[in-house]
C-alpha cells in the first residue's frame, strides 16, 4: 500500500480511536479534543464549500460557453451565484439587499418546491393503495384503520378502532422498525470498522 | 452518549466488533461464505446494462449525509456502478449535495476509471455539486435527469423533506429507479416510487455483495452472526423479565 493510501488511514485510525475512547470513558482531554474535532469538520466544511462554488463554475461556464441546450439556465445560476457571493462579502448577510435575495428569492422559490409535496404526495399515496396483491390489501387496511383511528370520526364509528390503530402503530410497526434498525446499527459497526481498518479505501487518493 | 461513561455499551461494542475481527480473519485464511441474492443490488447490473444498450447515462446520488456508515456504503455502490461503467462504456453522473462527498465521489470515479480499459474516458464533469440545501438540490438533480435523459436513477442515502420529490419526480421521469437507504422515515416513499428499493441492512451489505473482497464478506457474515446473539440477548431478558429477573436488563440499559 502506497504512501498516500497509508497517511490517510493511519489519520482516520487515530482520530476514530480518540472519538472511540472519549465516548466511552467520557475522561476530559478526549471529549475536550472531540469537540475540535467538531470544529474542525466546520472549517473542512468552510474550505470545501469554495471547491463546490468551483465545481458548479466549471459544469456551468462550459455549458454557457458551448451555448449547450438550456444554456441560459447555466448563465442564470453563474449571475445569481456569483452576484450573491459578491453582496454577501461587499456588504454582510445581514446587509438590506442580502436579506432581500434571501427573503423574496431564495425563500419563495424553496417554498414552491416544498408546495410540490402535496402533489406528489397525493400521487404517490394512490400508486401504494392500489390493492393488486395481499399485502397491498393488508397495508390498506392497516393504514385505514391508523388513520379512522386518529380521527374524530374513528371513535364515533366504533371505541375500539383507536385501540386497534394504536395496537397496530405501537407493536407490529414498532417490532419490524426495530428490526430493521438493528440491521442497519450492525451494518454502521462494520462500515465504521472497514473504514479504521483501511479496508474501505476507495475514497482516499491515489 | 458522549461524555457518558457506560460499560455494557463498551462491552456490547467490544463484542460486536471482536465477532467482526474473527471472520474477516477467517475470511483472509480463506473460508468462503454464501451470501443471499439482494435484487435491489442484482438490478443494478441491469439498469447499467440497459443504460449502455439505450446510450443513455445512469445517473447516481448519495443524499444528504455527511460520512455517516450510509455515506460509506453508498461509495462501495458508487465504486461498482464506475467500474462497470467504465467497463462498458456507459457514462455515469452522480450529483451531490455536501462538497466533502462530492470531493471524495470524483476520486472514486477518478480511481475507478483509472483501474479500467478506458482510463481516458473519465470527465470532470460526470460528478457534478448542485446544491449544499436538499430541495434546490432535488431541483438540480432533476433536472439533471431530464436534460441527460439518464436511463437509471439509482439513489443510496436520503434527502429529508425532499426525498419524496426525487424519487417521485424521478419516476415520472421515466428512468428505472433503484434507491436504498436505512432511515425509516423515507423507506415508504422509495417503496412507492422506485422499482427496487435496499432496505437498511441491505445497503450496508453491498459492498461485500458487488465485490469478490474475502475481507468484506467475512465482515458482513460477522454480521450475520452478530444479529443472531443479539436476537438471542433479547430472548434471554424477554424469558428473564417474565419471571421478574430484571435487574441483568436493567444494569444492561443503565
Amino acid at each position: 500500500m502506497g504512501t498516500r493510501r497509508l497517511i490517510p488511514i493511519i489519520i482516520t485510525a487515530t482520530i476514530a480511536g480518540i472519538i472511540f475512547v472519549g465516548a466511552f470513558s467520557g475522561f476530559g482531554p478526549l471529549v475536550m479534543f472531540m469537540g475540535v474535532g467538531m470544529k474542525w469538520m466546520v472549517i473542512i466544511g468552510g474550505v470545501a464549500a469554495g471547491l463546490g462554488a468551483v465545481n458548479l463554475t466549471q459544469i456551468h461556464g462550459r455549458d454557457f460557453l458551448r451555448r449547450r441546450k438550456e444554456w441560459w439556465n447555466s448563465l442564470a445560476l453563474l449571475v445569481v451565484m456569483f452576484g450573491t457571493i459578491v453582496i454577501g462579502i461587499a456588504f454582510s448577510p445581514t446587509h438590506v439587499i442580502y436579506r432581500w435575495l434571501f427573503d423574496w428569492v431564495f425563500t419563495p422559490l424553496t417554498t414552491t418546491m416544498v408546495s410540490l409535496l402535496a402533489f406528489f404526495i397525493a400521487s404517490a399515496s394512490f400508486r401504494a393503495f392500489r390493492i393488486r396483491s395481499l399485502e397491498a390489501g393488508v397495508l390498506v387496511g392497516a393504514a385505514f384503520l391508523v388513520i379512522l383511528g386518529r380521527s374524530a370520526i374513528g371513535t364515533e364509528i366504533w371505541s375500539g378502532i383507536p385501540v386497534i390503530g394504536a395496537w397496530i402503530m405501537d407493536v407490529p410497526n414498532v417490532g419490524g422498525s426495530r428490526g430493521i434498525l438493528l440491521g442497519a446499527s450492525l451494518g454502521g459497526i462494520a462500515v465504521f470498522l472497514r473504514v479504521i481498518l483501511g479496508i474501505e479505501r476507495g475514497h482516499f487518493v491515489g | 452518549m458522549f461524555g457518558s461513561p457506560s460499560l455494557p455499551l463498551f462491552i456490547l461494542f467490544l463484542l460486536i466488533v471482536g465477532v467482526y475481527l474473527f471472520y474477516i480473519i477467517r475470511a483472509r485464511r480463506g473460508a468462503q461464505f454464501a451470501i443471499r441474492p439482494i435484487a435491489g443490488l442484482s438490478a443494478i447490473d441491469e439498469a447499467i446494462g440497459r443504460a449502455t444498450e439505450m446510450g443513455r447515462p445512469v445517473h447516481f446520488t448519495l443524499g444528504m449525509s455527511r460520512f455517516y456508515p450510509d455515506t460509506f456504503a453508498a461509495f462501495a455502490i458508487l465504486r461498482y456502478i464506475a467500474e462497470k461503467c467504465a467497463e462498458m462504456g456507459a457514462s455515469p453522473i452522480i450529483t451531490n449535495s455536501v462538497v466533502t462527498v462530492h470531493l471524495a465521489t470524483e476520486e472514486i470515479l477518478r480511481n475507478a476509471y483509472s483501474r479500467s480499459i478506458h482510463p481516458d474516458a473519465f470527465r470532470e464533469e460526470m460528478v457534478r455539486f448542485i446544491a449544499k440545501d436538499p430541495f434546490p438540490y432535488v431541483a438540480g438533480a432533476l433536472e439533471t435527469i431530464e436534460s441527460e435523459r439518464a436511463a437509471a436513477n439509482i439513489m443510496v442515502g436520503t434527502f429529508g423533506a425532499a426525498t419524496l420529490l426525487l424519487a417521485e419526480g424521478g419516476r415520472m421521469l421515466g428512468p428505472m429507479q433503484i434507491a436504498g437507504t436505512d432511515d425509516l422515515q423515507q423507506l415508504p416513499f422509495y417503496f412507492v416510487c422506485c422499482d427496487y428499493t435496499l432496505i437498511g441492512e441491505e445497503i450496508f451489505g453491498a459492498g461485500a455483495y458487488l465485490s469478490d473482497d474475502p475481507t468484506t464478506r467475512g465482515n458482513l457474515a460477522g454480521q450475520d452472526v452478530m444479529r443472531i446473539i443479539l436476537i438471542a440477548l433479547i430472548l434471554l431478558f424477554t424469558v428473564l423479565g417474565f419471571f421478574g429477573a430484571n435487574q441483568l436488563f436493567e444494569w444492561f440499559m443503565r
